[in-house]
């Protein structure tokens, strides 16, 4: 998996990540999108879909960044610093 | 104000008020440490960690007003869910400039917003009109800080306090409150962020997760809400147009590194780990928090008397869970929310005028900088609270606020290009941000909430519209001297340097 990381060029990471995050965005941004589930009483682990619609996305964004993290870590990309508080 | 018909226990609420602050000294006291330069004051000599700078974030991201406003959204239904979205996709911008603004901060000793916008632009008057569109817009987020910890104290006194009374409790724990935020500046801010934090997020989210679990807010009143409950504005029965949560969503969205407490997070960092590790936190918490909250909202709204009462839901549904106790400990969480909040606006804002406003007349040493900032901070929670006391029933209050909101995103053009690309200049900085904020504000004035004919649109984002146009339109119109474009290129190219990965020289990422 390392290994993979370090081998996928900069730009295809760049692509991937900036594919997602603008998903994401268009997913909270645009009306037909999120009217799709607007009213919708289907439950999803005892929350309606709507509810869980938002909670998603919010997850979606957290899970993102962490892979982020997670690549650029494994990159040697994110300096150590000095000891912090 | 709700009245309540029994349980009330002034030493219970004014007890726990009094350990909270208590506690809240101490951890100043027991941090204390003297400043030894301006950049030690400002941002606290550039040295914390990710959880430091990610529940000062927190504190400085969700006002009181989240246990109020935002709340009753939620009592209402999925609207209130919006905030969630926002609030992660905006912090997320965080982390994608956090090579660059950290970096420059370092390199050339940036305390402020305004300031990495004045040296990416080459402009004094960039920062100048950036600093004071932020000191502006957040002004009134104090006044209203201050009246909310006036209501606060409505509840403690179950209300048996009158209004003027509240008012005054509310203003003199604010002010004796920044006695500490003026003498320490950002170290203690961030000490008492993190308790305050631990206070308002951690524990509201493991008591509202208690709460869902229990039988008076139960989880599984979810899955029986009302049907309008699940409506969200914008479709075919709503009084709103399409781009209504659009506008609020957008706005949120690039107005969260628009607030100068929330960039200056930033600078508070140890390194470019640090924020982008701090960024992660973040997330966790701001979304955590909220999606519990708003989870346990939504759950209350089978109480009759939250339902008929959302505003003050918060603290009616734990009053009618565990009568006093349980209200006092609502209570002291929106204490420490709010008051995280309001040390936040005024610390940014001393700093902003001192750094960038009062340095028109040239260079000003360390000591006269911080007595600057400490002067600007007491002037502005002075007016802050001369005014809130002014206007404690004054309603446009409100609009003023969301005209705060409309303007501060007016920033998003210059940061946003500032930091992500090479192009753009400084006429096109100032004239997008004056264009910006002026249709902004007269728009607000003529429709405050959205704007019907433009399908729901929010005038701050008819104003961004603007903004963006002016810019791109002067980035092209008028071209950089050969001087500058050397500049720009060093600035971008220091950043980049910092990115290459260690053992691979060369290997630069975007």
């Amino acid at each position: 998996m390392k290994d993979t990381i370090n081998a996928a060029p900069v730009r295809t990471r760049t692509i991937v990540f900036g594919a997602y995050f603008v998903l994401l965005l268009v997913m909270a941004l645009f009306p037909p999108f999120y009217l799709s589930v607007s009213g919708q009483s289907t439950i999803v682990a005892g929350i309606p879909l709507p509810f869980v619609y938002w909670i998603s996305i919010a997850l979606l964004v957290g899970l993102g960044v962490w892979a982020l993290y997670t690549v650029e870590s494994i990159n040697g990309e994110l300096p150590e610093e000095e000891a912090s508080r | 104000m709700i009245k309540f018909s029994s349980g009330s226990d002034l030493t219970i609420t004014f007890g726990l008020i009094g350990l909270f602050l208590v506690l809240m000294i101490a951890v100043l006291y027991a941090t204390n440490r003297k400043s030894t330069s301006f950049s030690d004051y400002a941002v606290g000599g550039r040295s914390y960690g990710p959880w430091f700078v990610a529940m000062s974030y927190t504190n400085s991201w969700w006002p009181g007003a989240t246990f109020t406003a935002f709340f009753a959204l939620s009592v209402g239904g999925v609207l209130g869910f919006y905030a969630l979205v926002y609030a992660t996709l905006g912090v997320t911008a965080m982390y994608l400039m956090a090579n660059r603004a950290w970096t420059w901060g370092r390199r050339f000793n940036l305390t402020t917003q305004p300031d990495l916008l004045g040296m990416r632009y080459n402009s004094p008057a960039v920062k100048r009109i950036a600093s004071l569109i932020g000191i502006v817009s957040v002004f009134p987020w104090v006044v209203l800080g201050i009246q909310a910890l006036a209501t606060l104290f409505q509840f403690a006194s179950f209300g048996q306090w009158t209004v003027t009374e509240c008012l005054i409790a509310g203003v003199v724990v604010v002010l004796i409150r920044q006695y500490w935020t003026v003498s320490m500046g950002m170290r203690g801010l961030i000490m008492t962020d993190m308790y305050q934090g631990l206070i308002a997020y951690v524990l509201c989210a493991a008591l509202c997760i208690l709460l869902l679990l229990g039988s008076h807010t139960p989880f599984s009143h979810l899955s029986q809400l009302p049907p309008k409950m699940l409506i969200m504005p914008g479709g075919e029965h709503s009084t709103y147009g399409p781009w209504y949560m659009f506008s609020l969503i957008f706005t949120g969205v690039i107005g969260s590194m628009c607030w100068p407490m929330s960039f200056q997070r930033i600078y508070t960092a140890s390194g470019v780990r640090a924020v982008k590790k701090g960024t992660l936190l973040t997330i966790l918490l701001v979304g955590g928090f909220y999606c519990i909250l708003s989870l346990f909202a939504a759950a209350a709204s089978n109480d009759p008397n939250v339902a008929a009462n959302p505003q003050h839901g918060w603290f009616i549904a734990l009053f009618d869970v565990g009568g006093p106790w349980m209200l006092a400990i609502a209570i002291v969480i929106v204490l420490a929310a709010s008051i995280g909040h309001v040390d936040g606006c005024v610390q940014v804002c001393g700093t902003q005028f001192a750094n960038d406003l009062a340095t028109w007349s040239g260079p000003r040493s360390d000591r006269q900088l911080t007595v600057l900032a400490k002067t600007g901070m007491i002037v502005f929670i002075g007016a802050a609270a001369i005014l809130a006391y002014l206007t404690f029933n004054y309603s446009r209050l409100q609009l003023l606020a969301q005209i705060s909101y409309q303007g501060i995103i007016q920033l998003a053009i210059p940061l946003f290009f500032g930091i992500f690309s090479r192009r753009g200049n400084k006429q096109g900085a100032i004239a997008g941000m004056l264009v910006g904020i002026a249709i902004a504000i007269v728009l607000t004035t003529i429709y405050p909430d959205d704007i019907p004919w433009l399908g729901s649109l929010t005038s701050g984002i008819v104003g961004l519209i603007a903004n963006l146009v002016v810019f791109v339109v002067c980035a092209y119109a008028i071209k950089p001297s050969p001087a500058e474009q050397v500049r720009v290129e060093g600035l971008f190219g220091a950043a980049q340097s910092s990115k290459v990965p260690m053992g691979k020289p060369g290997s630069v990422t975007t």
